[in-house]
Formats: C-alpha cells, structure tokens, sequence
C-alpha cells in the first residue's frame, strides 16, 4: 500500500527536513572529516575512562557526549551559532566534571538538592583557580615546565569561554543572519565553528591528561596538543 | 656516521621515501599534478631522469592528503616486477599471464590503498555510535570481501612472480579463488569490478599511475598493456602512464591524442624558469647534505648555471654531474673552476655512452639501431654541428644547437633517433615544420653537456646566440650520404617461422600464412625474452667493488639468481643488513633498467 503523509507531515519533510538533507550533503561534500572524527573518537575514550574511573561523574559526561553529536549535526545542517552554544554547553559541562571529580561532597550535594547549576567555567577560574597553575600543581608538581606560561591553561579555558559566551548572548558579530534570513551552507562559518569545536575539544583533553597523567592514547595526546597550552 | 652526498642526490624516485618525496619536491610543473589528478587519460611524456616518478608520486601524495574531502583514490602502480612474468610462455590463449599479472597489481595496490587510508579509527568511532543510536555495529560484508581479496591476490601475484611456471596452461590450476579468476579473466570484467569498487566505498573516482608502463614490459607486453589501458576508460576510472618518448609500442588498437591525451615534460637551456627549477632542485638537496658544498657551486654564478644548463632538465644528469666533481674532490678545493665542471661533464657523458653500449642487451630489440645511432651521433652529427658553428663564428652569425631532420628521414629510421631521445643525447621536437623544397622536418636538440664536452659551444655565453632558423641550423634528408647510407643498411625485417616444432622453415616475407613446405601456421619469431636475457648477465654489471663481487660470485652465478633471492639468502660473512638491501636492490634495478 502507498504510504500517504499528511499535510502537516509533508510540509515538514519537504520544506524543513529536505533543505536541511541538502546542506548535509554540501557540507559533507566540501569538507574533510578525518580530523573531526578521529577526535570526536579520542572525546568519547575521554568520557569512557572517566567513567571507568567514576561511574557518577560518568553520568555527565553521557550529557557530554550527547551536546557533542547533537552540535555537530547542528552545524551539518546549517545551524552553526546554535551548534557554537552547544559547544559552550560542553565546556561548562566538562569543567564541572573534572571539578566534580575532585569535589564529590559538592557533586552529592548538586545531585542530592538539585542545586542550581552555577559553576561556570569563569566561576570556577576565578574562585576556585581551577586548572591555574597553583590548582594543577598539586595533582602535576612539574606542571611549571610543562605549561607554555603562566596560569596558560585557565587562561586558555576563560579566553575560550568568553568566545563562546558571545555566541550564546548574541554579540553583534557573533550573530550569523543579520545579512537576511536564509538557511544555507556556509563554508566561512562551517569552519568557523569547526575551529570552535576542536578548540573545546582540545582543551577538555589537557584537563583530562593533566589530571590522570595519561598520555596512552595518541588521538587524545595529539587533541590535547592542539592547543599548545602545555607541553605533551 | 658522515653524511655521504649520495644520499641526497639519490638517481631515482623509487629510492626516495614519502617525506624525502616531499621535502625535495619542488613546486615546478604544479600544472602537470592537477592533470594527472584530474578525470581524463594522460600519457606523461619524458626522458629517463626527467622526473615522471617524482611527479606521479607527489600527485598521488598529495590526493591521500585530500582523500577525506575528495573521496578521489589515486594510486601509484609501478611495473617494474613485469620482467618476470616473461618467463611465462603463453600456449593458452585464453589466459594470459602478463594481463592476470597486470590486473591483479593494480587491484591489490587498489585495495591496499583503499585499506591504508582508511582511519584507524573509523571502526572504534562506529561502534561507539552504533552503541549511542541502537544499531548494529556494521563492517560491512563488502569490506570483508575485499580484505579477503586483498591476502588471496598478494599470494597470487607472489606466485606469478616467482613460482615454478613454465607455461600459461599452469596458472588455471593455481588460480586464487573462483571469484577472483571470473574478476581477472578479461580486462571487461576487471573494469565491471573496479566499478562495483568504487560504489561500495563511494569514491568520487579512481586514478591509476602507472609508472615504467612502457621501459620494463617487453615489446608485446606494451602492446597488450595499452590496449587494457583503452578498455579501462570509464567517467570514474582516469588512467595515467608516464612513457618515454618514441620507443613506446602503443599496438594497433590505441590512438595517442585520441586514447590518451599527451602530457610532455619539456625543458629549454635558454627558459630562466626552466634553470631556476633544476637550481632549486639541487639548493635543497646540497644544502640538506652540507652548507658550504652550495657555497662553492654559487660564489661564482657560471658554475651553477653551467651545471643547470648541462643538466638539459634532467635532475638525474645534474646530480651525476655534482657527484662527479665530488668523485675529483673538488670541494676539498677553495675554488671550483668552470674548466673543472666541464670536465665533469666530459666525464658524465663519456659514462652515458658506455651506459648506452649496455641498453643493447636491455632493449634487445633496438640492438642495431643502438649500435648505428651511437656512430651517427659521434662521426657524423657532433662534428659536423662543431665544423658549421666554427664557419658560423666566422662571420658572425648565430650558432647551432641542434639540427633539423626531415620526416622521411624520421619514418625511415625512428628509431635511431628514438633511442638517443630515450637516453636523454638528444630531444625532438615532434611538431612539423617546414624545412623547405617541400618537406617538412623536426627539429632536434642536442644535449647541452654534449655541446660542452664536444665544444660545439665553447662558453657559456654562447647559448644566447643560438638560433633554431632554419638557415642557421644544419638539415638531414634523405638524400644526405650519411643517412642513405644509414636507410639503405637499416632495413628491420620481422621473421617469420613455421609453427610446427619439427619444420624448420623461415623467412621475411610476411604474407606467407601458412608454411609453405608442411602447410602448418607460420608465426612471428619473438625475440629472446629480456628477463632471460638480464637474467643471464653477470654479477659484475651491478658495478660492486671487486671484493664483494667476488664474494657474491661464491654463490650466485648471474644476476637473476640474485633477483630471486630472499634477503636471508644473500646475507653472508662480510655482507649484513646495509648491503644485502644494497645488493638487492642493485639487481632490482639492473632488472628494471
């Protein structure tokens, strides 16, 4: 029997779905995703031997995980300041899981009472001093010979917040249809965004070989590597 | 351990790994890379050392660098094992060891590269994902298929390569599989494969180097390889072969221009372009082995520009060039003299021609026209362009460079001329042009080194003032003495022979079809293959000190035995790691040419 789709249905498959199948295939035609891929893959080892060392904290990082595939489809698609938010997300969310780690009264408290989610990464820099110099050099004593200067990684996490931030409040510039309303493939801001993407990614990944001084994996030692804030 | 210079000047492409590929590329030619990757068929046209490897292979790196964005395979596929399968008589015609052979490397190299270049950590990501979304993980079931293909065919073409085989009517028995026997039967069914190939995997297309595709195979093998060549065009198949010129057999199926578009790696002493390009080559090469070696070839500015000049655009002579002063120790020296380099190239080209007396037992089949072109070129064509220029000085005129030859002349006798454009003596320029009374003629240069050596140009300088006219430049004809003679005496005749072992009838005359005296088919008399004719040469061509010559000779009597060997085989006292690989490579090249 010939399926019929209704009304409704067909102007979303036609008009929202198509168009969005379309950017796919152009953004998946004019761009290479060796890079992405293989680091999205040393992301998700990250969230994996987390969660092997701590189950609990591994529940955020499947949250993680989510916000990672759901901004790369975003931006596949053409959505690239809602896929540049989400990346925010994971930042934030990251940061929290590494500061959970070492805080789990704190993180049974956030569970057990719901409290409100107020540890952002700008928070976490600037009252706690996470993963300023001080912080890593008592989990990391030689941290001073590794890092490219001083405070480089928290500096590196606030710069890298601040971008994103900007995305997610709308700064002028970071706004992306003030040419006119129109959905397309767009290579400048696809690779804008990829940058983005690669910047968090790396990032959360010096967290992670910092503070379990493992440098097993080469993908993960690689991403952690673009950033260029420590020596690995 | 010191750095040796040979290291960086090393002769041949094949030598070079990818990142010395790489770091000693130099941008020349980028036009030529977009080609060989684009989706039409080239024929890559130059002489030896010109630098056809170096660009097929940089063209195929740099597609392996963009394969995540373009999905366009290229792959590198050398013949130089080809000389092997000669040893192979075909009796069955329906299968034909030099076309299963030639299948199947380039499907294992096609599959090879399909699975290199996939990331390792495709397969981790997907069942990662397949976890998050529910689904199977899938390798798919054509993946598997062609990881199976590819182990059965790397044992097949090692089988081809060095089994036991006398004759085709053997190789049904050892076929790998019923599947890969219905794939490499025909070159249709290749293609069909080749096809499916790239659907499964979604490739944009293939691009298929072939390199030595014509020096290595025999003279009915290029024929063969041509015509599978033509069958292999598809929109998503783009072949490329990197052929010399005029020696080439293209058989009677393929039409060059029409089959194969021509890419020609041209070169001209008087183009700073063309200089510059042979300079940079051998800037990054001297100055990665030693600052001051670079120091000494520049100071004075005719030194290098002499050697680039000499070099007639091939990278192979200039590095031969600055080996050869290395070998007089003229780096030991504060200065080097432009008397020295001319020595030098005395000395590099007086080696050419000995190089030239042994391409007869390599290209058995031009033996003759080896021993009439070596003669032509040093009794009759290098004085006389000496004796014109002398006149030309006189009176102030310009200078010649190279001659005019007419195509009757060229009809009549190619391949004279095509083997001394083979070994780089000289370079023809194939577009005609008017040479007057009616004929027409193609101008053909002589090697710069040659016009040093043999002063027909005394200095540098002079090079400006040579002129292609046709009234500054010398013309040969068919009514030239030299060359009647040569046309008269150089008549290549095919001979014919009767089918039947147990009659011994022969002869030219090649409307005869059937044997006159016992009626059985005639058939054309097949020269005696190469591979047994280099197989047979002995050990002392691979040029080793006398020493390990000897040592060798204790245990292998020619340089096929060599060939075969394994590298545990050759290893014996004296003779470990460096220079096993060194001798076995040495007989690998012997082999290849």
């Amino acid at each position: 029997m010939t399926r019929v789709l209704s009304y409704t249905k067909a102007t979303f498959n036609e008009q929202i779905l198509k168009p969005i199948n379309l950017i796919h295939k152009e953004t998946l035609d004019d761009n290479d995703f060796t890079e992405i891929l293989t680091y999205l893959n040393a992301f998700m080892l990250i969230g994996e031997n987390i969660t092997c060392k701590n189950a609990r904290i591994g529940e955020l990082w499947n949250e993680i995980i989510s916000d990672t595939l759901a901004s790369l489809c975003s931006a596949s698609s053409g959505f690239y300041r809602s896929a540049i938010i989400v990346l925010r997300s994971i930042l934030e969310l990251g940061c929290n899981s590494f500061f959970y780690y070492d805080h789990p009264i704190e993180y049974q408290m956030f569970k057990q009472e719901n409290l409100k989610a107020d540890k952002y990464v700008s928070t976490l820099v600037n009252d706690y001093s996470f993963f300023a110099t001080k912080y890593i050099k008592t989990f990391l004593p030689e941290i001073e010979d590794k890092q490219s200067s001083i405070n480089s990684v928290s500096d590196f996490l606030k710069k890298n917040y601040g971008e994103l931030s900007d995305s997610l409040h709308g700064r002028y510039n970071n706004l992306t249809k003030t040419d006119g309303l129109q959905l397309k493939y767009d290579k400048v801001w696809f690779k804008r965004y990829e940058k983005h993407f690669l910047s968090v990614l790396s990032i959360l990944a010096v967290l992670y070989v910092l503070r379990f001084k493992d440098t097993s994996d080469a993908n993960i030692k690689s991403l952690a590597k673009k950033s260029k804030v420590v020596s690995i | 351990m010191n750095k040796s210079l040979g290291d960086y000047i090393v002769d041949r492409t094949e030598s070079l790994d990818d990142s010395f590929i790489t770091d000693y590329f130099i941008g020349h030619n980028k036009d030529l890379i977009i080609r060989l990757l684009d989706s039409e068929q080239y024929l890559l046209e130059g002489s030896r050392g010109i630098g056809k490897t170096m660009l097929m292979r940089i063209a195929e790196l740099q597609s392996d660098a963009n394969f995540g964005k373009s999905s366009i395979l290229s792959v590198w596929v050398s013949f130089e094992e080809s000389i092997r399968i000669e040893r192979i008589k075909v009796i069955d015609s329906t299968v034909d060891p030099f076309l299963q052979w030639t299948m199947g490397k380039i499907l294992i190299e096609v599959l090879s590269k399909i699975i290199d270049l996939k990331p390792t950590c495709v397969d981790e990501l997907s069942a990662r994902l397949a976890n998050i979304f529910g689904n199977a993980v899938d390798v798919s079931t054509s993946q598997k298929k062609y990881q199976h293909y590819t182990k059965i065919l790397s044992e097949y073409i090692q089988v081809l390569e060095k089994g036991d085989i006398g004759d085709s009517k053997i190789l049904s028995k050892i076929a790998p599989s019923p599947d890969l026997t219905k794939i490499l039967d025909n070159p249709t069914s290749f293609k069909k494969f080749l096809i499916e190939l790239i659907k499964d995997f979604e490739l944009e297309r293939v691009i298929l180097l072939f390199d030595e595709a014509a020096h290595v195979f025999s003279y009915t093998q290029q024929e063969k390889f041509f015509t599978f060549f033509k069958t292999l065009r598809h929109p998503r198949i783009a072949c490329k072969a990197a052929v010399y010129p005029g020696i080439t057999n293209y058989g009677k199926y393929f039409e060059k221009g029409q089959d194969a578009k021509e890419l020609r790696l041209t070169w001209d002493f008087n183009n700073t372009q063309d200089i510059k390009y042979i300079k940079d080559i051998l800037k990054k090469r001297i100055q990665s082995f030693d600052l001051e070696y670079w120091n000494k070839l520049t100071i004075n500015t005719a030194i290098i520009d002499a050697i680039c000049v000499c070099s007639n655009g091939n990278p192979r002579l200039a590095f031969h060039i600055v080996d050869n002063l290395e070998n007089e120790k003229v780096f030991k020296q504060k200065n080097i003299s432009l008397q020295q380099v001319i020595n030098s190239v005395r000395s590099v080209i007086e080696n050419k021609w000995r190089e030239f007396s042994t391409l007869k037992n390599r290209l058995a089949k031009y033996k003759t026209s080896i021993e009439v072109a070596e003669d032509l070129m040093k009794y009759t064509i290098i004085p006389k362009t000496r004796e014109w220029n002398n006149k030309q000085r006189t009176t102030a005129k310009s200078l010649s460079a190279g001659f005019y030859l007419s195509t009757n002349v060229y009809d009549n006798i190619s391949q004279v001329f095509d083997v001394l454009a083979y070994s780089s003596f000289v370079s023809i320029d194939y577009s005609k042009k008017s040479v007057g009374k009616g004929l027409y003629g193609y101008y053909v240069s002589i090697n710069p080194s040659i016009l040093f050596a043999d002063l027909i140009l005394r200095e540098l300088g002079e090079i400006k003032l040579v002129s292609k006219n046709i009234r500054a430049t010398q013309g040969y004809y068919t009514t030239t003495t030299e060359i009647k003679q040569l046309i008269d005496n150089l008549k290549i005749e095919n001979e014919y022979r009767c089918s039947n072992t147990n009659c011994n009838y022969t002869t030219n005359d090649e409307t005869f079809t059937y044997c006159p005296k016992c009626a059985n088919k005639m058939e054309l008399t097949e020269p005696e293959s190469l591979y047994k004719i280099l197989r047979s040469h002995d050990i002392e061509n691979l040029k080793f000190s006398n020493k390990l010559t000897n040592r060798l000779k204790d245990k292998f009597s020619n340089i096929g035995e060599i060939y075969d060997a394994d590298i545990d085989v050759i290893r014996m006292k004296y003779i470990q790691d460096v220079r096993v690989e060194k001798i076995k490579n040495a007989a690998i090249e012997y082999m290849a040419g």
